[in-house]
């Protein structure tokens, strides 16, 4: 409970170049909860992290929608695929 | 012996779109792959699962295309002086957003809704496709594995040989860039910053 609430002022004493940081952290992991906490109350009265967590969200998730894309379209060319494993048996070979 | 048939059987397809996606080259694209093939051959012995195969293999991928970029970049500025530029000048405007003590000076402008028209997300999503590709390429490469191939950030790390706390620093340069950038191609930014 310390710890949790020491976190909290933690992150409400820091400049908010910091808090765009741990925003974007916290798209990778999840943070300790008193840290995550103290962005949730932070972002009630600053407009500015709001928007720009709101904004790398947004833009992560359409990014996601890209990476989807992968999963259908052109497969590879059998010519391009024969060539690949022409050149991986002659490296097997020189090793 | 490393398995290059069975890779290419189940992996072929999404390396040659993830590669020709990003290099829009045919030529380009097989020269990579081959190259993925070629490291992952001798990087087999050690690969130890600690990601899937499948990770493994794109993230071979994922640091040849930065190569290939690293290149094309230092031919077209004839000197390293191209690829550091673009990274110094997005960095000067992140941190010209902010006071001395780090408060906000030009907070980010209002981007409306939360999810946009049809309209607008795909002319968001096209402009974010045309930023992505302009980020650093050790920056693009993080971008591509983290966000856009979802894989979880542990994972990225192994794939890219770099600490966690190199990849969280990376990405916040690498979004802070690609808010910026998507902000001002889509006209939404209050004035300009330059």
């Amino acid at each position: 409970m310390i710890g949790f609430v020491r976190d909290v002022f933690r992150v409400l004493g820091m400049p908010c170049r910091e808090h765009t940081a741990l925003f974007s952290k916290q798209l990778d992991e999840p943070l300790p909860p008193g840290i995550a906490a103290g962005l949730r109350i932070h972002i009630l009265y600053c407009g500015g992290c709001k928007k720009f967590r709101a904004q790398i969200r947004r833009l992560r998730d359409l990014a996601g929608t890209i990476g989807q894309d992968l999963d259908s379209g052109e497969a590879m060319p059998q010519a391009v695929r024969g060539r690949v494993l022409r050149r991986a048996a002659d490296q097997s070979k020189k090793n | 012996m490393a398995p290059v048939e069975r890779w290419l059987t189940e992996h072929g397809d999404l390396l040659w779109r993830f590669v020709l996606g990003r290099t829009r080259s045919r030529e380009v694209a097989e020269e990579v792959v081959q190259e993925t093939i070629l490291a992952a051959m001798q990087g087999y012995a050690n690969f130890a699962g600690g990601s899937s195969e499948r990770t493994w293999l794109l993230g071979i991928a994922a640091h040849k295309i930065a190569d290939h970029f690293r290149a094309e970049r230092r031919r077209a500025a004839g000197s390293d002086a191209g690829n550091t530029q673009p990274r110094d000048a997005d960095n000067a405007k992140f941190h010209a957003m902010f006071t001395a003590k780090g408060m906000w000076l030009k907070p980010p402008s209002d981007w409306g809704v939360d999810a946009g028209s049809t309209t607008e997300n795909a002319e968001m999503l096209a402009a974010l496709r045309r930023c992505i590709e302009a980020l650093p390429p050790s920056q693009a490469e993080a971008v591509w594995l983290r966000d856009l191939l979802n894989i979880p950030a542990g994972e990225v790390c192994k794939a890219m040989g770099i600490s966690p706390t190199n990849l969280w620093s990376r990405m916040h340069r690498a979004r802070a860039a690609l808010r910026a950038c998507v902000e001002k191609s889509m006209g939404i930014s209050k004035e300009d910053t330059r």
